[in-house]
């Protein structure tokens, strides 16, 4: 043990004497640690949102991805007036469906901030809540006449870090973002701390619900293109039947609407998939083209500086060192570098799995880098060294 | 001889080097006993095998055959470990060209063997016994010096330091005068007899005559043979 600390107290100066080499390769393996630890962060939460979204794989979700031109929807706008009693229409049609289950969800920014965040108000069904798992802590959810009336007092749920500005059971009167017009809200309920739901076209990224507020969605209310539009194209339908989502594709080309696109999630998560897997083979491959020079360059430099402290090593030797002595102080040398190279990414990505990961690969470098001084080391014999140093 | 108070027993030993056509034999069946307390030279010219026997006996090379015992221990038993552990605190090493690490000062030189020990040792202690080492060879004032800046005596001095500084029973010498002028040779071998004459069995391999002559018992060397 004494021993050690003194291989480590060596390994200190070699790396002051050897300021150039080692900063050159502190600064390569920061790279290579922060590319690895990106890419398995990466990993993991797409594998995270992959398992997230399972429910709504498993409960054969459609998600629509509108392809409705900019032109038609230009003129969709023009001409309010027809447009607005056919889309609302296309809506009824999608929610009086009763065979098959869907939610909706859209959002917009309000212009409230707090701690620096801005205010979502966003508007669902409580399908929305139990597809995710997403609870109230305080109060309590919509309840189905949310849905059906047009109160004078729009009741919200709001996120948790809400609660102090919106208190529970209070009324407020704000502005509508996608209106203008001002509403009465009254909070009926809060959501649990870091509430949070998965993107379906960001697979991996979980929505934090802390600041937003949400409304239930009442079509009486729906009387503006904008809500209308967001409500139908964010409706996600659940069914094992492929014609009900084809009737409501062609119901709304019928209607001289949007050119709607139903697809089941799983597609989406494929093509998500396929492009993830392009961007992480990419992002490995230029974390595995640094390592290796690094590898090489460091492996190469320890083999010099063996050659050039071949005298240091063999005074080491006679007055009582060990081959694995020399070897364990170059392998502190290294773990030292390695180990501070470390720090920023733990102060860029925090400490978690990746870390882990990350911290396991270091001892992989660690290993592969030792493999040629460790042979050089092993195969000399230390008369050779002593005879050698002189 | 008498080989009851043998330190080092060395029975027909042979060593050595490369295979087949290339095979140098460098020594051949060597037979020497080292007594406890004497002050022995080995004399020979160059490739006459003196090093490789002060390297086997130093327990830095394994011979090809034969038997060594040191202090009653067969060292074909030692392992690699129990090897350093007798380097580090039984046999003190001098070289000729000093083996000083030139970019340490002369108190981190003669602490090296510290790092080795195998009790754990004070500060304090370990500063008493560097100070003891180098006062008695009479360059204490150059203790944090570069060894880079010290003469070619000193720095034999701050090697013979390093030597004893763990207090080895046996001092091994290749050529420790090989690159001193005439006065510091003498002064040199005025330290080596005064460690001799406290105890310690000094074994000096050198081809000068001078030098073995200050010694109690010479042996000579040529062509792996001790004549």
């Amino acid at each position: 043990m004494i021993s050690v600390f003194r291989q480590i107290k060596y390994a200190f100066w070699d790396i002051k004497i050897h300021k150039r080499i080692s900063l050159i390769f502190f600064f390569q393996m920061i790279v290579v640690f922060l590319l690895v630890n990106s890419s398995i962060t990466d990993i993991i939460s797409v594998n995270n949102g992959l398992n997230r979204l399972k429910k709504l794989q498993d409960n054969k979700a459609y998600v629509n991805r509108d392809s409705t031109s900019n032109g038609k929807i230009d003129a969709l706008i023009a001409e309010q007036e027809n447009s607005l009693p056919k889309l609302k229409e296309l809506y009824k049609y999608i929610i009086d469906s009763d065979k098959i289950d869907k939610f909706s969800k859209w959002e917009y920014s309000t212009n409230e901030i707090i701690d620096g965040h801005s205010v979502v108000q966003a508007t669902t069904t409580n399908k929305f809540f139990d597809m995710y798992s997403i609870k109230v802590i305080k109060g309590y959810m919509f309840d189905e006449s949310d849905f059906l009336n047009n109160p004078e007092i729009i009741p919200i749920i709001v996120g948790y870090n809400l609660k102090e500005r919106y208190k529970l059971g209070q009324t407020y009167l704000a502005k509508d973002p996608a209106t203008n017009k001002k509403i009465t809200y009254k909070v009926i309920g809060i959501l649990e701390h870091n509430a949070s739901y998965p993107s379906i076209f960001n697979i991996g990224k979980e929505v934090n619900l802390n600041y937003t507020f949400f409304k239930p969605i009442n079509i009486k209310s729906l009387n503006d293109f904008g809500s209308l539009d967001m409500a139908i194209s964010s409706t996600i339908i659940f069914t094992n039947d492929e014609n009900k989502v084809n009737s409501i594709e062609k119901k709304s080309i019928e209607l001289g609407l949007f050119s709607m696109n139903y697809r089941p999630i799983q597609e989406y998560m494929k093509d998500y998939l396929d492009i993830f897997s392009k961007k992480m083979i990419y992002q490995l491959f230029i974390a595995v083209i640094v390592l290796l020079f690094a590898s090489i360059s460091m492996a190469l430099n320890l083999i010099t500086m063996i050659s050039k402290n071949m005298k240091e090593f063999s005074i080491h030797l006679i007055c009582g060192g060990r081959i694995t002595s020399i070897l364990q102080r170059i392998l502190w040398r290294l773990l030292i570098i390695l180990s501070i190279a470390l720090i920023p990414t733990v102060l860029i990505f925090g400490i978690n799995i990746s870390l882990i990961y990350t911290m396991i690969t270091a001892c992989f470098i660690l290993l592969a880098i030792m493999i040629i001084p460790y042979i050089k080391m092993k195969k000399t014999n230390i008369a050779q060294l002593v005879r050698r140093s002189e | 001889m008498n080989i009851s108070n043998s330190i080092i027993q060395l029975k027909n030993i042979k060593k050595t080097y490369g295979k087949g056509n290339g095979t140098v034999n460098a020594l051949k069946n060597v037979n020497l006993n080292i007594r406890k307390g004497e002050m022995l030279a080995i004399m020979g010219s160059s490739g006459s095998g003196k090093s490789t026997l002060l390297n086997i006996i130093g327990l830095l090379d394994d011979a090809t055959k034969g038997g060594y015992e040191l202090f009653g221990n067969s060292v074909k038993k030692m392992s690699s470990k129990d090897k350093a552990l007798y380097r580090n605190m039984k046999l003190g090493f001098i070289v000729q060209d000093f083996a000083l690490i030139e970019k340490y000062t002369v108190e981190q030189n003669v602490e090296i063997p510290f790092t080795y020990l195998k009790k754990r040792i004070s500060k304090k202690e370990k500063r008493k016994i560097v100070t003891e080492s180098l006062e008695s060879l009479g360059i204490e004032e150059k203790r944090f010096e570069l060894a880079y800046n010290l003469s070619g005596g000193q720095r034999q001095r701050v090697a013979i330091a390093r030597a004893i500084v763990n207090k080895p029973e046996i001092i091994l010498a290749d050529e420790p005068t090989g690159a001193l002028d005439s006065e510091t040779t003498k002064e040199i071998m005025n330290i080596l007899k005064e460690l001799n004459n406290n105890g310690k069995t000094v074994i000096i391999i050198t081809h000068d005559k001078d030098v073995a002559e200050k010694c109690d018992r010479i042996v000579n060397i040529k062509d792996g043979i001790i004549l």
